[in-house]
């Protein structure tokens, strides 16, 4: 098993230029996003759609430096990818489509998918918005960020523009445009400063987690390629695509058809903020017997494994510390029983770093290696409160507001997608034996606060676990704050890959 | 200690059907999914018997005796003897004949005893999580465990436990330093010469295994199992003297088919691809979060059964002497695994009840025991020319031999091996306190 920190060889420009800027970049310096879900209705007129819209998709590749020395960031940045229903609808023939994962082939509305997902009850995707299947199919995801709003308007004008221009043969889902901002200060909407946590890839530029762990064609966790999906050589009559290097298919005349794409999974996942706030609120009443929002903020931040600053619990136990804000230079070997950050958290779900129940730190970190996320995440919706009062302790009259925070009615929560090169090894994995797992590291009743199907009917409560001295506390039953609403399982193919979708030799 | 019945017996022609049928809705009550005992519907009710720890009924084929043929699989962990287990799935039974009768040789409830020793395979290796716990044991510890966390949520049960600790402190810190030491130490010593006197058979195993299976065999095959677990002073020493070590990779690529969707064929005459006839569907129904099962069945190659015998001998012999509770070098999702080496050393069949999802549960023996793997199954068709390091393909061959199980009982399905390490660990609190109780009851 590969050992941490992993040396790989630094990726060329030309290689950069092959893989899309989404899978390297969480494109921070532009706030707002939009997502236009697409469905082919024509084969031949989507392909030619596909052709224009290829060039302007944003790679990889290294920003340019000005003279005074700094990035030349780009205002505009185009992504795409693709539903397995929209691989075959623009015309992909089935012996295509079936060298793709099984998961990605069965799609995340699959009843498969989504028993492995907790996606039931109210999450079902018979309830979804978009992607279930009461609603019409996700064919391909554009992803646009961009500096401004106005920025992102013009953007989405000109890529309605083309739509046009295919004469009916790509429609943009009606009614099905979504948009994600980052918000003020990083603050997801239940007031914690997120997207901390981000593994580096190996090879862009330095050490890292191995490159084929996010990026398909290349050694993963395991040091082995796994298969990436492939097209046979005649389809391919542009030569779009590198030959297949993998030896025990050389004679069969295959193209690489996943090399330097990856897999993105989307969910859109809608936040109960009253209510997660008022759990905090009743919990601390019945624990203390007292209206104490500094108690909720506690309680709240166990439940997140991090303050609402962003300071990890082990290294700010007592209190929230701004000083150790954003760190994730941290480790759970001095905190093995979850005293300082329960076992039960979302963060130490997400990523158990060095502590996984029974394994040694080798072991563990290896483990936790093999399921690692890129995540890119925008918010939706108005914020119900001002997440800064939860970081300012002097600011009290703020505080009182959370003690009676009311739901209005409005959407809100985030977009998220997450990158990996296995969405059943690293994706599904993690939602299922992490997060969603009420006996994860020894526990007995207790899924991810923040993400796990609590409150099932035809399963026992789930409890938050606060282990503490002299005794462990425990909640009552965990109310399921966090809903899915919307989901897609997606290709984001290289951009030779585009270019072969836009032309291949169909039937 | 719980003992392992695995019994393989013919279905007569044709009765396939007909035993399926009393099956399927006997596991579907386990379950839960129906939970109503149609009258007249034949039943097995596991949870009367006390003594069940797990127990499944799957159907296999049968290709030796002929290409329709098929078998019952039935295999149980029990604690007590065989004749009382006979005695308790009779009991337990609504209608032995209605399964039973399906199989050749069964001659109705009252000769059922013969005919299941008739039918027994011996296990070649057999781990056991937990040695020393019964059902009820474990029941018990369950069941305490939700009566100390009721206690523990009461809100005065912080102020008591914040007593409890100023309890202790009459005497100096040193003396309760020094007594604590020489409690540990007269512990460690206790547990260091108990391990010892269980490891000392070791030697008479390997002997055994060695007039069995060949010295070549069991060296060679003792050395594949440990290559990859140079974690252990031990086995890093004896790797390092025999310069043993994973032979380097053919390929940096998987050998794994690029066709997701295809399905398995079998590699050779006789190799069983249950998944091919049974259930196309990539996710088996023995995939749900807290425990799950494996039957998995491959065909040995031709004259390679002595070596897994051998590598079978080395597995149960550590098994047996040396494994800690609730791991098995290093694995802690297992409650009871078996090997057995069967059909004349054609087939080799492994029966595992463990935890979480099948994915987790081969990722977890790829990380902890890589060569392990291989050594069990290298010497079977379709293995992967890179063994277990080629993880796409490893899974592709395991799940092509896995056999859905009809029924799948356990005593105690939401617990985790972990959960009752730790279960174990409060019932010792309880019990340790029980012996002071005097104190609390004279107040």
């Amino acid at each position: 098993m590969s050992q941490l920190p992993q040396r790989s060889p630094r990726f060329t420009d030309d290689v950069l230029a092959e893989i899309q800027g989404f899978v390297t970049s969480g494109y921070g310096h532009l706030s707002s996003a939009a997502y236009l879900f697409l469905q082919f209705q024509d084969a031949g007129r989507a392909r030619l759609w596909l052709r224009r819209l290829g060039p302007a998709i944003t790679s990889a590749r290294a920003w340019p430096t000005a003279p005074s020395g700094e990035k030349i960031k780009p205002t505009l940045a185009l992504n795409i990818g693709f539903t397995a229903d929209g691989l075959a609808a623009i015309g992909l023939p089935r012996r295509v489509l079936n060298t793709f994962p099984l998961e990605f082939q069965e799609g995340i509305a699959d009843h498969n998918r989504s028993r492995i997902l907790g996606d039931t009850e109210e999450s079902d995707p018979v309830e979804w918005e978009l992607g279930g299947p009461r609603k019409p199919s996700i064919h391909a995801v554009l992803i646009v960020h961009a500096e401004s709003d106005d920025g992102l308007a013009a953007a989405c004008h000109t890529q309605r523009a083309l739509l046009v221009d295919a004469a009916g043969g790509v429609v943009e889902l009606p009614g099905s445009m979504q948009t994600g901002y980052r918000p003020k200060g990083d603050y997801e909407p239940f007031g914690f400063h997120d997207g901390i946590a981000q593994p580096p890839i190996a090879g862009i530029p330095g050490d890292g987690v191995p490159t084929g762990e996010f990026i398909l064609g290349y050694p993963n966790h395991y040091q082995i390629i796994p298969p990436t999906p492939v097209t046979p050589a005649e389809l391919d009559h542009e030569a779009a695509l590198p030959p297949l290097a993998n030896p025990y298919h050389l004679s069969e005349q295959l193209r690489d058809l996943g090399i330097n794409g990856s897999y993105v999974v989307y969910r859109k996942l809608e936040q109960d903020v009253a209510a997660f706030w008022q759990f905090m609120k009743s919990e601390t009443v019945r624990s203390t017997g007292a209206n104490d929002t500094g108690h909720m903020i506690w309680l709240a931040s166990r439940c997140v494994g991090r303050w609402p600053s962003g300071a990890p619990l082990v290294l700010a136990p007592g209190a929230d510390d701004p000083q150790a804000a954003d760190r994730d230079d941290f480790m759970y070997g001095d905190d093995p029983n979850g005293l300082s950050c329960p076992l039960g958290s979302h963060i130490r779900r997400a990523n158990p770093r060095d502590v996984i129940k029974p394994y040694d730190k080798a072991q563990s970190l290896s483990m936790s290696e093999a399921h690692r996320l890129l995540r890119r995440a925008r918010a939706f919706g108005p914020p119900l409160f001002d997440a800064a009062l939860l970081t300012d302790p002097t600011n009290l009259a703020g505080r009182k507001n959370l003690l009676d925070l009311a739901d209005d009615g409005k959407a809100r929560g985030i977009h998220f997608f997450c990158v990996n090169a296995s969405i059943k090894r690293q994706f599904e994995f993690v939602q299922q034996t992490w997060c969603g797992n009420p006996r994860f590291a020894g526990l007995n009743d207790n899924k991810d606060p923040i993400l796990g199907d609590n409150a099932r009917t035809d399963q026992a409560p789930s409890h938050m676990t606060i282990p503490q001295r002299p005794l462990s506390l425990r909640t009552a039953a965990l109310p399921r704050f966090v809903k899915v609403r919307a989901g897609a399982y997606l290709f984001m193919p290289s951009i030779a890959a585009l270019r072969f979708l836009a032309a291949f030799r169909g039937n | 200690m719980p003992r392992g019945l695995t019994v393989l017996a013919p279905v007569r022609p044709g009765e396939e059907k007909r035993l399926r049928d009393v099956l399927r809705p006997i596991g579907d009550d386990i379950r839960g999914r129906t939970l109503n005992v149609a009258a007249g519907r034949p039943h097995i009710d596991f949870n009367r018997s006390s003594r069940i720890h797990f127990a499944r009924f799957a159907i296999l084929d049968d290709l030796d005796r002929g290409p329709d043929r098929k078998r019952l699989l039935y295999s149980s962990n029990y604690d007590g003897d065989l004749d009382s287990h006979v005695a308790d799935l009779i009991a337990i039974t609504s209608d032995m004949d209605a399964i039973w009768g399906c199989c050749e040789g069964y001659a109705g409830r009252a000769q059922f005893g013969a005919f299941v020793r008739a039918h027994t395979c011996e296990p070649n290796a057999f781990y056991i999580a937990f040695r020393d716990e019964t059902v009820q044991a474990i029941q018990q510890a369950i069941a305490l465990r939700r009566q100390v966390r009721f206690l523990l949520d009461a809100p005065a049960a912080g102020r008591l436990a914040n007593i409890l600790p100023s309890l202790s402190r009459r005497e100096p810190a040193w003396v309760g330093f020094v007594r604590r030491a020489i409690r540990t130490a007269g512990r460690s010593l206790s547990a260091a010469i108990a391990r010892s006197i269980r490891a000392l058979p070791i030697v008479a195993d390997l002997l055994r295994a060695i007039v069995r299976c060949g010295f070549k065999n069991v060296y060679s095959g003792t050395l594949r199992i440990i290559a990859s677990l140079d974690r252990y002073a031990v086995f890093r020493h004896v790797n390092r003297l025999t310069r043993n070590q994973l032979p380097p990779m053919r390929s940096v690529y998987s050998s794994v088919v690029l066709d997701h969707s295809s399905v398995p064929v079998p590699i050779v005459p006789g190799d069983e691809i249950p998944s091919a006839q049974e259930d196309l569907s990539p996710t088996f129904r023995e995939d749900v979060v807290t425990q799950n099962q494996l039957t998995l069945i491959t065909v040995v190659r031709e004259g390679e059964a002595d070596r897994v015998r051998a590598v079978m001998a080395a597995i149960d012999s550590y098994a047996r002497r040396l494994a800690a509770p609730g791991s098995l070098i290093g694995i802690s999702t297992i409650h009871f695994v078996r090997w057995l080496v069967i059909d004349d050393g054609r087939r080799l069949m492994m029966i595992s009840d463990y935890d979480g999802s099948w994915e987790s549960y081969i990722d977890e023996f790829a990380e902890m025991i890589l060569s392990g793997l291989d050594a069990i199954w290298e010497t079977s068709y379709g293995y992967p020319p890179d063994g277990a390091r080629d993880l796409p393909a490893l899974k592709r061959f395991l799940r092509s031999h896995q056999v859905p199980s009809e029924v799948f009982y356990s005593a105690y399905p939401e617990e985790t091996v972990l959960n009752i390490v730790n279960d174990r660990a409060l019932a010792d609190v309880s019990a340790a306190m029980a012996e002071h109780i005097g104190a609390l009851q004279r107040l």
